[in-house]
């Protein structure tokens, strides 16, 4: 979108069309001088900032003052340095250069937002300070996300963007608009690192591939993935295999759901355009799904279940609330590419829930996964809740900090295992947002906070999610009209596939199908 | 040259009275607000730099924008006839402006027949503002070109000048550059006397969507050419016939015009609209039978452009929209069986429930077996593309969801539209309705707060924030607590994918349910299953109708006379008139019938009982099916 802006070469005429925003200044400047009333409560900030530790390169908190009032006058402190703006928008909207500075001063310590606010009937009142904790960790800069609108069957202006975290800069890394309206989704990359990357495409048109960069080259591989996770060395990817079937809810608060009618777990070696599975991943009487690499590079990590359900023709299969899956691992053999069998790490009949989406840690201590009640689909779960498990000890709990009664899920650790940004329908129930917060070395996660934006009211107001959002150390190297120009690409590379039941049996495509998401039995 | 006043006078007063009569047929006979009405196409528009600066961004973002905001002004219909009499006005100046700048001075007819062209756009019920506008942009920037190089100066300084508006033009207009590139061209070598520098500023105006827009922008080549032009498959292609004849009617006049002056062709006669005198070409024709032929014309034009079942199908919608029921129904009286569609039967389902007449009058509007499914429409045969089912099914169905009691259908059904025809007023509405119903402010609060930029929808938005404030699921709103009241509170044992199905479980959730029982028994009249219908009679007394409704009289009757003894044992009598019309279409059909003349049996009975449940029990269809 940037470059449509530099298209116009007649900015006065869009500023004649636009509204004038609320007159701000902003100042390192004195403290105010005009404060009248004494200090009480705090002040209500919006988004809820306050008590939330923030990593030191982070873009300006910007927030808007929910607070009665004409005027409001931010003032922000952070070692040695200050910063003081002034709104009638009660606005508190940051310029970023004075706010790094003010961040660097404050790093390892702490931030103070003084707040004043100009009554209506005249003179200010002043709130009592809140303060922001301010790590000297830094997060991974670069932030990777999918926007698209609340999906059920349909879709249009699907895209994966990425984010600059030490500012509001976003770009696309590829847009289904570029490929005939296709779908575009499961974005991966290398250990946070974007030389090596995939992302699945659907459509019509362009049909269904993965685009994949390896080796500096833009592939578009005949292969419908589902969740991927890269090998540390970048020539081996961990897929899973769905067959994802969605069905709706009449009472519900989410009316959707999602159920694998089965899943398999495969290894594709890039160097060889084939793939492989073992037993401990791609067993016939289970469904084996969301595998992730341990950081060396030496095991897998992937939720197993055993198939409740004798039909598989039915939708929703018998018993649909009844599944749920296990913390799973196999170790791996780089040398010779030989897999052990699998362990249970943890039992969904010793949490009672079903386990989703382990993420080990850069550093190995932790596995961060989600739990809810059933199934295999956290967005869609309320019970949804983040917990933390110490590979030393054995033992997990849950990130209370970070849970609230909503979905919390899709969550990705920075590489230095600092922090985890994640998936949170706490705000809404429907629209999922990206939150980011701290974990200590002993495993505390902090109170979190959303992914700060430039106009603080900008999420009550936008009806796009942040879907799968993943850190990465680097911007994606390459175009987003490359990536499109490798989506529209006629010619796939064909994978040569192992022979598990998912690639046995292998979904019969229905009318329609190319166009959904999902192969909807539609009930509801 | 001395300026004959009478004849200045009349040269202002004759298009002042075009545009008066331009505007009263825009706001009396097309009516604007059934294009408010008009579905999934019409374009959204919310105020503030996000939306603008969105829309901007595009080629052709400024005709969008612009297209957007005045489309707005359908709400009300008299503004939304200035609107478009004002985009007609504009092309109109904009064409006398470019004759001016050609010097051709007679021929002033020529300037009405883009307004003329807007009309018969209009009649058609598309959605043309955007392009219209990307029209009037593109022709007003090759303008400004023509008038900054009145006076040659550099080529290079020219052709600069030209490519500068050239972008200009492209952000403007989007896909309406023909209309930059062929008049700038044509000029350009009128002026150099060299037609090779005109083919190169063609090409070079023509480059520029390339370069900007597949090569910069990553478009795709049709986006980056057609994007908000008559050939741009996004848009409404309602109308579009006249799109492109008013897309190319001027680089024709432009070319005609500079042809005439270079002498390449001869000058037609004067016949200038609104002289009093007669010029030394023209021929001895009186000017008020000039008048009346012209009168004549425009109204033959406007008669033949207007698309009566559109009209008639869209005032359907707008008076369903509107809950005015009865109106509804009086136009649907007027559609043929054959301009039937599964949004304008559902629409008209709905105005017969709520008038109470859904039981008694449902066959005396066309009706088959099967096009009641209200859960899955895909399978309801009417031959209709997916799309437009769907463009249906979202438009209409969310609302009735709602009333029915399916908050979570009606939340699908709204997604579905967002993702696929974008953020209309419409949608947002009924998503903040459905998730307020379904107790979930918060969700419903990012809906209405899209919402209150909304230029007609965001007083309600911003009132209903306003109570949310004090009173967050909207307890004291009558129609969310009766939604609420009808909304399933668990999930049903099974999963239903029909009609009957549905309603069987809504009524277990809440046996009070009205919607739930009429159309499960009215489904169960267009399945000609009279013993359903007898059963389903029990339940008749709960709701406290004055009187059994005229169609399930008809059923009891149709079962005793059949079956010899009465199968309804509720209170409710059946009126004597019930037994005189079966008795009666049975004289009149059963001859025929046992004659094998099925075909002449049903014309006969059609007129008296097409309306009847005999007529649709014994041929499968209403009266009025076949025209």
């Amino acid at each position: 979108m940037k470059r449509g802006r530099l298209l116009w070469i007649l900015p006065a005429l869009a500023a004649g069309v636009l509204p004038g925003t609320a007159n701000r200044r902003a100042s390192l400047a004195n403290p105010p001088s005009t404060i009248r009333a004494s200090q009480s409560a705090t002040p209500s900030l919006h988004p809820d900032y306050a008590g939330a530790t923030i990593p030191p390169n982070i873009a300006p908190l910007n927030f808007r003052v929910a607070e009665p009032g004409e005027r409001c006058r931010v003032r922000v402190e952070g070692g040695v340095r200050s910063l003081q703006v002034e709104s009638r928008s009660m606005k508190a909207i940051f310029p970023e250069r004075p706010w790094r500075a003010l961040l660097a001063a404050a790093r390892g310590g702490e931030i103070r937002i003084e707040v004043s606010v100009r009554q209506a009937e005249g003179g200010w009142r002043d709130y009592a300070p809140v303060s922001i904790r301010v790590a000297s960790d830094e997060i991974d800069r670069y932030l990777a996300y999918r926007r698209i609108k609340p999906l059920y069957n349909l879709w249009r202006d699907v895209g994966v963007y990425q984010r600059d975290l030490a500012s509001f800069r976003e770009w696309p890394i590829i847009r289904g608009a570029a490929f005939a309206d296709g779908c575009v989704n499961c974005h991966s990359f290398r250990a946070g690192h974007t030389d090596a990357m995939a992302a699945g495409i659907r459509g019509a048109v362009h049909g269904n591939a993965t685009v994949v960069l390896y080796k500096g080259r833009l592939e578009k591989q005949d292969a419908r993935w589902g969740y991927p996770s890269w090998h540390p060395d970048g020539r081996r990817v961990a897929y899973s295999l769905n067959k994802v079937r969605q069905f709706f809810h009449a009472a519900r608060q989410e009316p959707r759901d999602v159920v694998d009618l089965d899943s398999d777990v495969v290894v594709q070696d890039l160097a060889a355009d084939r793939a492989t599975a073992a037993p401990a991943f791609a067993d016939p009487d289970r469904l084996e799904t969301y595998p992730c690499w341990a950081s060396d590079g030496r095991s897998l990590y992937f939720c197993s279940a055993v198939i409740p359900w004798t039909r598989r023709d039915r939708m929703p299969p018998q018993g649909y609330d009844q599944l749920r899956y296990d913390l799973s691992r196999a170790r791996f053999d780089p040398k010779s590419g030989t897999w052990g069998p699998r362990e249970t790490l943890l039992s969904a009949s010793a949490t009672g829930k079903s386990i989703l989406l382990p993420r080990p840690s850069p550093d190995g201590r932790w596995v961060l996964f989600c739990m809810c009640e059933y199934g295999c689909f956290p967005i869609y779960q309320s019970s949804s809740d983040l917990y933390l498990l110490d590979l030393k000890t054995g033992k997990y709990r849950a990130l209370d900090a970070l849970n609230s009664p909503r979905s919390e899920s899709w969550h990705s650790w920075s590489s230095n295992s600092r922090w985890i940004v994640y998936s949170s329908k706490r705000d809404d129930g429907v629209f999922t947002r990206t939150y980011i917060a701290y974990v200590a070395p002993d495993g505390t996660a902090a109170k979190p906070f959303i992914l700060p934006v430039k106009d603080p009211d900008f999420y009550d107001s936008d009806l796009r999610t942040f879907s799968v959002p993943e850190l990465t150390v680097e911007p994606v190297p390459v175009s987003a009209r490359a990536m499109a120009r490798a989506a529209r690409r006629p010619a796939m590379v064909p994978i040569a596939m192992p022979e598990v039941s998912m690639t046995r049996k292998p979904a019969k495509p229905t009318a329609g199908d190319a166009d959904h998401p999902w192969q909807s039995g539609r009930p509801r | 040259m001395v300026k004959n006043p009478k004849r200045t006078r009349w040269g202002v007063a004759a298009p002042a009275l075009f545009f008066a009569a331009h505007f009263l047929y825009v706001w009396l006979r097309i009516d604007p607000r059934l294009l408010y009405e008009g579905g999934m196409l019409f374009p959204p528009f919310r105020t503030g730099t996000a939306f603008a600066v969105e829309t901007l961004a595009r080629p052709g973002g400024l005709a969008e924008y612009l297209g957007a905001a005045g489309a707005q002004t359908y709400y009300r219909g008299w503004a939304g006839a200035l609107c478009i009499t004002t985009v007609s006005a504009l092309l109109y100046l904009l064409t006398c402006a470019w004759m001016r700048a050609l010097e051709a001075r007679r021929a002033a007819w020529a300037a009405y027949v883009p307004p003329l062209l807007v009309i018969a756009t209009y009649g058609a019920y598309g959605q043309p503002l955007a392009m219209l506008c990307s029209l009037a942009l593109a022709l007003a920037l090759a303008l400004l070109y023509v008038r900054l190089t009145r006076n040659p100066q550099s080529a290079i300084r020219d052709l600069l000048l030209f490519l500068l508006l050239g972008v200009a033009a492209y952000a403007a207009a989007g896909g309406a550059m023909i209309l930059y590139a062929v008049p700038g061209g044509l000029v350009a070598a009128k002026a150099s006397g060299h037609r090779l520098r005109g083919l190169l500023y063609f090409v070079a105006a023509e480059a520029i969507p390339c370069i900007l827009g597949v090569l910069w922008l990553d478009l795709p080549f049709e986006q980056a050419y057609w994007r908000v032009s008559a050939l741009d498959l996004f848009l409404d292609g309602r109308g579009r016939v006249a799109l492109v004849a008013l897309t190319l009617y001027y680089p024709a006049l432009v070319a005609f015009l500079i042809a005439r002056q270079d002498g390449t062709v001869a000058a037609p006669p004067a016949v200038e609209i609104g002289r009093t005198g007669q010029t030394a070409h023209s021929r001895p024709v009186r000017p008020a039978l000039r008048w009346v032929l012209a009168a004549v014309a425009v109204a033959a034009l406007c008669h033949f452009t207007l698309d009566m079942p559109a009209r008639q199908t869209r005032q359907v919608h707008y008076f369903t929209a509107q809950h005015q029921w009865e109106r509804a129904l009086d136009v649907a009286r007027g559609i043929p069986a054959r301009g039937y569609s599964f949004d304008l039967a559902h629409n008209i389902y709905r105005a017969l429930y709520h008038s109470g007449r859904l039981l008694s009058d449902l066959f005396a509007y066309p009706q088959q077996s099967g096009a009641m499914l209200i859960c899955m429409p895909e399978n309801t045969g009417i031959p209709e593309s997916i799309s437009r089912l769907r463009e249906a099914r979202y438009l209409d169905l969310g609302e009735q969801a709602l009333e029915f009691g399916l908050a979570n259908s009606a939340v699908e059904e709204g997604h579905e539209a967002l993702a696929v025809w974008g953020d209309h007023a419409t949608t947002l509405r009924r998503l903040a309705s459905a998730y307020i119903a379904k107790g979930q402010p918060e969700a419903a609060r990012v809906f209405l707060n899209v919402l209150r930029r909304d230029l007609v929808q965001g007083r309600w938005a911003a009132e209903t924030l306003a109570r949310m404030e004090h009173d967050p699921l909207l307890e004291g709103d009558p129609w969310i607590r009766e939604a609420r009241s009808l909304m399933f509170q668990r999930d049903p044992e099974f999963f239903f994918s029909t009609t009957d199905a549905m309603c069987s479980l809504l009524r277990q959730q809440n046996p009070m349910n009205r919607m739930a029982y009429e159309y499960l028994i009215a489904y169960y009249l267009t399945e000609r299953n009279a013993k359903a219908v007898v059963r389903a009679l029990d339940d008749l007394d709960d709701f406290g109708y004055s009187e059994m409704p005229r169609l399930c009289q008809e059923a009891v009757v149709l079962l005793e006379v059949s079956g010899g003894k009465r199968e309804y044992t509720g209170s409710y009598p059946i009126s004597p008139e019930a037994f005189q019309r079966f008795t009666d279409f049975s004289n009149r059909v059963r001859p025929l019938q046992e004659a094998g003349r099925i075909d002449e049996a049903r014309r006969a009975a059609e007129a008296d009982f097409g309306d009847t449940f005999y007529f649709y029990y014994v041929f499968g269809e209403s009266g009025g099916m076949r025209p």
